[in-house]
């Protein structure tokens, strides 16, 4: 019976520790959406610096902190 | 991002080339193929308008850090937030700067010229103005409304020369704002002041391509470049802006309102320390980043219930010796406005 109970638990215990595992992503994907081709193109192009920039780490970035923010 | 066990933030870029459907149609393929957790976009009001639509169904944050039509932020949407100034703050600040000026200047302007070209961005600016313009007193002496990347605008040229307002109010992208530049010089309209709506009139691209030309012309904007003087943390995303940007560019209006929309989204996501849809949304709703904060000279940013940054501030640029200064408020200029506008006449 012992023997059963530890079976039937092994699963919840494997899907309790896994859980914060899957939910915790290991990447953040976001779109962007830009003209970066025809008349207005400039405002895509100039843009596309400024947002890997910001991705990439907050120390160039203090905005980035907004420790504050809530 | 520290919110999230340091997980790294991917972007993945596409392409709208300032098509309405092609925004959409990316926004679809962004959400269903790449499975984003957030969409940031469109510069266009009229593709911000279609791309944020499917973001809207499908349940997907919508950062929009620059699309200026009032309307955007009007449409009941739970998912969509701005933190840019819209065309209403922009034009009001004109309006501050007109009644300002002539109490400075001891001088009267009574007749604006409006002219808008006619996509989203254009019919909701052309609107506000001449909203506003009825709602001040001033009397609106050219209505006109012209088609978008035109390959001509002599007619609307000429017609502003004829009525001759004292103020000429255009809302144009930048294809647009370099023809009407070289159609004044060819037809010899000389307006005495002229009051754009930023877009094609604060294009670097404008600025190459007209340069003395452009002399004297005025717009609203969130950002100006020699304001980063006086802000330690716009000197700091400007050093690494410059040496990242096409041709080594100092910050200015566009990519200082696309660094600042980029961040609130992902101060957002940090805080929300997870990626479900809901969460993002309550952590962009909860947002209250100080003023000192941010690279813009704003009182900071936080959402009302329209998804509308509230923290916003407009000023007043004017393009002398081939760059844009601030000339309002005037406590914040870095110089004075030059005024009229000298003939061409009568310049060098």
């Amino acid at each position: 019976m012992k023997r059963l109970s530890a079976l039937l638990s092994l699963p919840l215990l494997l899907g309790l520790l896994a859980a914060p595992v899957s939910a915790q992503p290991t990447e953040v994907v976001i779109g962007v959406i830009y003209p970066m081709s025809g008349a207005n193109a400039q405002a895509g192009v100039d843009n596309k610096p400024v947002r890997t920039r910001s991705t990439s780490g907050s120390r160039a970035c203090p905005g980035s902190r907004a420790p504050k923010s809530g | 991002m520290p919110g999230l066990k340091g997980a790294k933030v991917r972007l993945i870029f596409t392409d709208h080339q300032g098509k309405p459907d092609l925004g959409q149609a990316e926004a679809e393929r962004l959400i269903s193929q790449e499975k984003v957790v957030a969409l940031v976009g469109s510069w266009h009001s009229a593709v911000t308008a279609t791309a944020s639509q499917v973001a809207e169904r499908s349940g997907t944050p919508f950062m929009n850090p620059e699309s200026s039509s009032p309307g955007l932020t009007r449409r009941g949407f739970k998912w969509f937030f701005r933190t840019s100034p819209h065309d209403e703050h922009f034009t009001q600040v004109m309006f501050d700067f007109f009644r300002d000026f002539q109490k400075k200047k001891g001088i009267t302007l009574k007749t604006l010229g409006v002219t808008y070209e006619d996509t989203q961005f254009g019919a909701d600016s052309g609107k506000v103005m001449k909203d506003l313009a009825r709602k001040y007193g001033y009397e609106v002496v050219v209505d006109l409304q012209y088609r978008a990347r035109s390959t001509s605008l002599v007619t609307e040229v000429q017609r502003l020369k004829a009525a001759n307002p004292d103020v000429w109010m255009p809302t144009s992208y930048q294809t647009d704002a370099i023809l009407f530049a070289k159609h004044s010089k060819e037809l010899d309209y000389n307006p005495k002041m002229i009051m754009a709506q930023d877009a094609g009139h604060i294009s670097p691209d404008f600025i190459q391509a007209v340069g003395k030309d452009a002399e004297g012309t005025m717009t609203r904007a969130p950002f100006s470049t020699d304001l980063i003087a006086k802000r330690p943390l716009a000197q700091v995303v400007n050093e690494q802006y410059k040496k990242r940007s096409p041709g080594g560019k100092d910050l200015y209006d566009f990519p200082a309102r696309a660094f600042t929309g980029m961040m609130t989204l992902l101060d957002a996501i940090n805080r929300a320390g997870s990626t479900a849809p809901e969460a993002i949304r309550k952590a962009l709703v909860a947002t209250n980043i100080p003023g000192d904060q941010l690279i813009m000279t704003w009182d900071g940013v936080k959402f009302d219930e329209t998804g509308q940054n509230t923290g916003v501030k407009g000023i007043i640029l004017q393009m002398q010796g081939g760059k844009y200064h601030t000339v309002y408020p005037f406590e914040a200029a870095t110089k004075e406005v030059l005024y009229p506008i000298p003939k061409w006449s009568e310049r060098k």
